[in-house]
């Protein structure tokens, strides 16, 4: 009995689980509703705010855990499966090329920021140069068919708006692409780990920082079995790993929307020079998804001109509070204070000569 | 170990939160429920990585995880236990904004009124003068007696009704929504709205009517009420739009399902 249950103790659990998942489903029974009873009591005496802040909070982090389930399975799979002189025999090998190609994979690729981090950093560690990786990172948000199509309904079914969205942030990504090959070509900008393993491909021999991970390896690149188990059991850390920074931005924009208020920027924004460096604040603290900031955007449309829209609409998907806190995880901290202040100069300044 | 079980925890309990919402239906408060799929497909993932944490307890850390990265990922889950999220009222209105008039009527009327100096090169870009969704709802609204806003017409008709506020000066309109004030107004205006819902309750804007008339007085900040009316055209920051004057208000229970949501 017990030798069965060690043996099949994997389909056992798995079978226990899935049919429990059934059951509550089936039964409609909420597993949690005696639970939330008694919290429901005491807690009505809350003030209205609190309640308020853990439903955006809620919100946000439910809306985008999909997007970083996606991105973290995308991204150990690309860890465990991708070679790394396989990936890159098909990018052109000249930044003149490669750079705009980065800036346009979003067409193909839709996902939105929150996704975005973990894959980027998934493919500068394969190989890829940092300045793809970077353009990849700023244009994929923006120049994507949903953001696109959200865009274009938001501000009253007009191409405009989304045509000077898409050029901007190309633009910016590009822009930023050429800065990344002029003063980062080379040079790491990922974190070394102490923890080993992400330094190196986990078969490149030299860093296997166990022996039972260094048998496991071994073995996988036989038995296609262990691989899929590596890339699964790898996506759980990098799920956590990402998903604790992503919780964070999500608390701290959360905390915004209630205790300050979309309201209060919107007041202050009504002086012109402000109006600009407000709304890339908001759009930054806000950490909403790019598929939906444009109806956002859309309400200021009374009280602001062009210019600050365009630095909501532009600047939210590329740098915003989750996406950094993300990426203070993996990336060098220079490389990000480069990457946050370079984006936010060229986003200001274009938008202040041309709009 | 104690963290490989937190894993087990966080990646099976989320799962379970997740299941616990699309069940009692919670799930629309969070989020547009055309996203469904997203949440059940994210259900599918989290158990599958939850039990790929148990069939491997003891497998080395591949990353090295900080003990506060498991308690902010323990935070969803605590604080929908502890502090019960609740549908987003007047007292958040307040720190949104509320916009009276549609992105879109503020777009069409401005046009208008460039319309001499820019009329060649919106004229040359086809894309820029597209057919209007909106306009097919107007012959459909003038035929009604009493134009009536559900759950299922609210955003259509609201935009409606904005985008061309004088074609319907006069009519009957009757709606249910949260009462809500702010500074601007006058003493017996107030707007009567929905929150409206894109992708999550982050993004949510209230999108409502401005109301006028003496019962105006009685009525509170956050009151659920059914209310009927007459339509007029009314200024706001230079741009037409829609104004009710109140005939008729009775105090409603709070709806189940209280946003509007947008599809697109």
């Amino acid at each position: 009995m017990g030798r069965i249950l060690k043996n099949y103790y994997p389909e056992l659990t798995g079978v226990f689980v899935l049919g429990l998942i059934f059951f509550f489903v089936t039964t409609g029974v909420p597993l949690l509703a005696p639970f939330t009873e008694v919290t429901r009591e005491w807690s009505s005496g809350l003030s209205s705010e609190l309640h308020n802040f853990t439903t955006i909070f809620l919100s946000l982090f439910i809306e985008g855990l999909p997007f970083i389930l996606f991105g973290t399975l995308l991204s150990s799979f690309v860890h465990v499966y991708v070679k790394q002189e396989t990936l890159w025999r098909f990018l052109p090998k000249h930044p003149v090329l490669s750079i705009p190609l980065a800036a346009s994979f979003g067409l193909f690729l839709p996902i939105c920021e929150c996704g975005i981090v973990p894959v980027a950093r998934r493919l500068v560690q394969k190989g890829l140069p940092s300045y793809v990786a970077f353009t990849f990172l700023l244009a994929v948000p923006i120049v994507n068919p949903i953001t696109i199509a959200s865009t274009y309904m938001a501000f009253g079914d007009s191409w405009e708006m989304v045509w000077k969205r898409i050029g901007l942030g190309a633009g910016i990504a590009i822009f930023m692409g050429v800065m990344f090959y002029l003063f980062y070509k080379g040079r790491p900008v990922l974190k070394e780990e102490t923890g080993g393993q992400r330094t190196e491909g986990c078969c490149g021999g030299a860093h296997d920082h166990d022996h039972e991970h260094g048998s496991h390896c071994a073995e996988r690149s036989h038995e296609g079995q262990s691989r899929l188990m590596h890339a699964l059991s790898h996506s759980v850390f990098e799920f956590i790993d990402m998903g604790k920074y992503f919780c964070l931005g999500a608390l701290i924009a959360a905390g915004f929307q209630t205790f300050v208020g979309v309201a209060a920027i919107k007041q202050l924004a009504q002086f012109d020079g402000l109006a600009l460096i407000l709304m890339m604040a908001l759009a930054f603290s806000l950490s909403i998804c790019s598929s939906a900031d444009a109806f956002l955007a859309a309400s200021f449309r009374s009280v602001l001109s062009q210019g600050p829209l365009l630095g909501f609409l532009v600047f939210g998907p590329m740098v915003d509070m989750k996406n950094v806190l993300m990426m203070a995880g993996g990336f060098k901290r220079s490389v990000i204070f480069f990457f946050v202040g370079c984006t936010t100069l060229v986003t200001l300044l274009t938008l202040w000569i041309f709009f | 170990m104690l963290k490989a079980w937190l894993r087990v925890g966080i990646c099976l309990g989320m799962s379970v939160l997740l299941v616990q919402l699309i069940i009692t239906g919670e799930l629309s408060l969070f989020v547009n429920p055309r996203f469904t799929w997203l949440i059940v497909a994210s259900v599918l993932i989290l158990v599958l990585l939850g039990l790929v944490q148990l069939w491997n307890m003891k497998g080395s850390e591949l990353h090295r995880i900080g003990a506060w990265g498991y308690l902010v990922l323990l935070l969803p889950m605590a604080m929908y236990l502890l502090i019960p999220p609740k549908a987003l009222d007047a007292s958040i209105a307040s720190k949104k904004g509320v916009s009276y008039l549609s992105a879109k009527s503020v777009n069409e009327q401005q046009q208008k009124k460039s319309a001499p100096s820019s009329a060649s090169d919106t004229n040359a870009d086809p894309l820029a003068v597209p057919e209007d969704p909106y306009k097919k709802f107007i012959p459909q609204l003038q035929r009604e007696p009493v134009i009536h806003l559900s759950q299922e017409t609210y955003a259509d008709y609201y935009n409606t009704l904005n985008f061309y506020p004088q074609q319907f000066k006069g009519k009957k309109i009757k709606l249910k929504g949260f009462v809500y004030r702010d500074d601007t107004m006058k003493k017996n205006q107030l707007v009567v709205g929905r929150f409206s819902v894109t992708c999550c309750t982050a993004d949510a804007i209230v999108i409502g009517f401005l109301t006028e008339g003496a019962k105006t007085a009685t009525l509170k900040d956050n009151d659920w009420v059914e209310v009927t009316g007459s339509l007029d055209v009314g200024m706001y920051d230079g741009v037409d739009m829609p104004v009710i004057k109140l005939e008729a208000v009775e105090k409603v229970k709070p709806l189940k399902d209280p946003y509007i949501y947008f599809t697109y």
